[in-house]
């Protein structure tokens, strides 16, 4: 692209801007708002498996063990709990392991792990049971016997929470699913009747355009610019206002939660790069839907 | 150059525009067609643009059908072509200069010889110190000039304008006149769809053609001289 013609399209854009700065910065603000739903919901996509851990989910049955307890008492649970035919698999969770997890769900506030000790940290058994005692009945029947053993805590039912958090999970990911879709397709018709509204103020242009006989691409470069331009625009104010919430929710939330709201440089760039991509993939179909409209404007005759 | 086969365009019974009309145009010449309102001079210029299809027969440029050309291919041909509408579009939001310049940015020529071939032609119009106004602040006249001075700014092969001199004054005439000479000159054919005859236009060398009898008609010289009733010319 030769100096000129870059010079031109540029001199294009910033005229088209300079004429309605108005409705240009409400486009902007619309973007941004767009942006900021997929943002969220991004994020509530990438902090989902952090609230709801699946390893939750593996077992029919967690047996925590006391807070304390020696890995010679972690080892005699499991042998007592080995012998029962009841049950079809059994893995120990030792305390080295939940602390490993916790490190993992914790991200950047694991620090907090170590003023905790190791002492205050429970080992566990995630025990299956057979399929014959997975019915309601038999599996509290278990669950009963199983409280009585020495060394132990507390008995969690590992598979009906587990269910429930997987169905729960399944509802979240769809939810997430469908707004992110909803999302996209709004911003992308909002995308279109912004083109539409840019290329009936432009019509004087592309009819000159047409007539010196300016290639199809050269027409619509600075409306895909246009909308490349506000989409980043909106994507980075977005990307403000997401730091912003989740600032204010940082240091409003208690620790646990407040955790929740910390992202590193990683998740940074994965949700910028994912709204700076919709804006793009936004704003492009958006030009390509108003092909027809802007062709009809360009080949209008008015030499009679 | 320009080869316009068997012609016809109708618009329902009442309007038959051609019936079968040849016309032949040579390259380097100079052509005016003349004929009265709605005798079919703007549909001519949209046909040989291939913005409209003819009813019936073709229109050839350098032998080739510009209807059965891609757009692409069209586009390409109107970058070689200088073209003035009646009522044309000007873009309003840009400056003279701006919309002057267009045909040299799309054929890629250097910033300097931009700047010095739209001065040197805006001066000829007559539209020196205008160049940074923007076109929304001009008159007609101004305009219209403007719309001729971007058609003709790259020496095109082919230029095709439609009553050029509507709504200029004597002076300004002489202007776009000498224009049109110097195009002539540089090689360039040229084509003018007026009401008024070669004389009045005052080319007088230029070849003329009649739009009579929905029939190109080959006219010898001035407005007084019978037709030769040529169906094909």
């Amino acid at each position: 692209m030769s100096g000129e013609l870059f010079k031109h399209l540029a001199g294009r854009m910033i005229a088209r801007v300079a004429r309605r700065p108005l409705a240009h910065l409400l486009w902007i603000l619309f973007s941004m708002i767009c942006l900021y739903g997929l943002g969220l919901i991004a994020f509530a996509a990438l902090r989902a498996p952090q609230v709801f851990p699946a390893w939750l989910t593996k077992a029919d049955a967690v047996v925590y063990l006391k807070p304390g307890a020696s890995p010679m008492e972690e080892q005699a649970a499991w042998e007592e709990l080995s012998r029962w035919p009841e049950l079809s698999s059994i893995r120990i969770v030792t305390r080295n392991e939940v602390y490993g997890r916790l490190e993992k769900q914790l991200g950047p506030w694991r620090g907090v792990l170590s003023g905790m000790g190791m002492k205050t940290l429970q080992a566990s058994l995630e025990v299956c049971f057979q399929d014959s005692f997975k019915e309601q009945e038999r599996r509290e029947e278990l669950i009963a016997r199983m409280r009585l053993l020495p060394d132990v805590a507390e008995v969690l039912y590992g598979n009906g929470e587990g269910d429930r958090l997987k169905s729960i999970l399944h509802w979240i990911g769809r939810g997430l699913s469908l707004s992110a879709g909803a999302l996209v397709l709004l911003y992308t018709c909002a995308h279109w009747g912004w083109l539409l509204v840019l290329i009936s103020g432009s019509r004087d242009e592309l009819e000159v355009l047409w007539w010196v006989g300016a290639p199809d691409w050269l027409i619509r470069l600075p409306f895909l610019l246009s909308s490349w331009a506000a989409g980043a625009f909106g994507a980075i104010m977005a990307l403000g206002l997401i730091a912003l919430t989740n600032h204010s929710l940082e240091t409003r939330l208690p620790l646990p939660l407040a955790a929740l709201f910390v992202m590193d440089s990683g998740e940074w760039l994965l949700l910028g790069s994912v709204m700076s991509g919709i804006s793009l993939l936004t704003g492009s179909v958006g030009v390509y839907l108003t092909t027809g409209p802007m062709r009809r404007v360009c080949s209008d005759d008015r030499s009679s | 150059m320009i080869e316009c086969l068997q012609l016809g365009k109708s618009y329902g019974k009442e309007c038959d525009l051609f019936q079968g009309a040849t016309l032949h145009v040579r390259k380097g010449e100079s052509l005016v067609v003349s004929g009265r309102a709605g005798s079919g001079k703007s549909t001519l210029l949209r046909i040989l643009l291939g913005v409209e299809c003819p009813d019936a027969g073709q229109v050839l440029f350098q032998r080739r059908n510009v209807h059965e050309i891609s757009a692409r291919l069209r586009s390409a041909l109107r970058r070689k072509m200088g073209v003035v509408a009646q009522n044309g579009p000007v873009a309003m939001e840009w400056t003279v200069f701006d919309n002057v310049a267009l045909p040299l940015i799309l054929a890629g020529q250097d910033r300097w010889l931009v700047k010095k071939c739209v001065l040197h032609q805006l001066e000829s119009l007559g539209l020196h110190g205008k160049a940074h106004v923007r076109c929304g602040a001009l008159n007609t006249s101004e305009r219209r000039r403007v719309e001729i001075a971007r058609a003709a700014i790259h020496n095109p092969l082919i230029f095709l304008a439609d009553e050029p001199f509507q709504g200029l004054e004597t002076d300004e005439r002489t202007r776009v006149r000498s224009l049109f000479n110097a195009l002539s000159v540089g090689g360039s054919t040229i084509v003018i769809l007026s009401r008024e005859t070669p004389e009045m236009l005052g080319m007088a060398g230029a070849r003329w053609v009649r739009i009579a009898h929905r029939r190109f008609i080959e006219g010898l010289s001035g407005p007084s001289i019978p037709s030769r009733g040529a169906a094909s010319v």
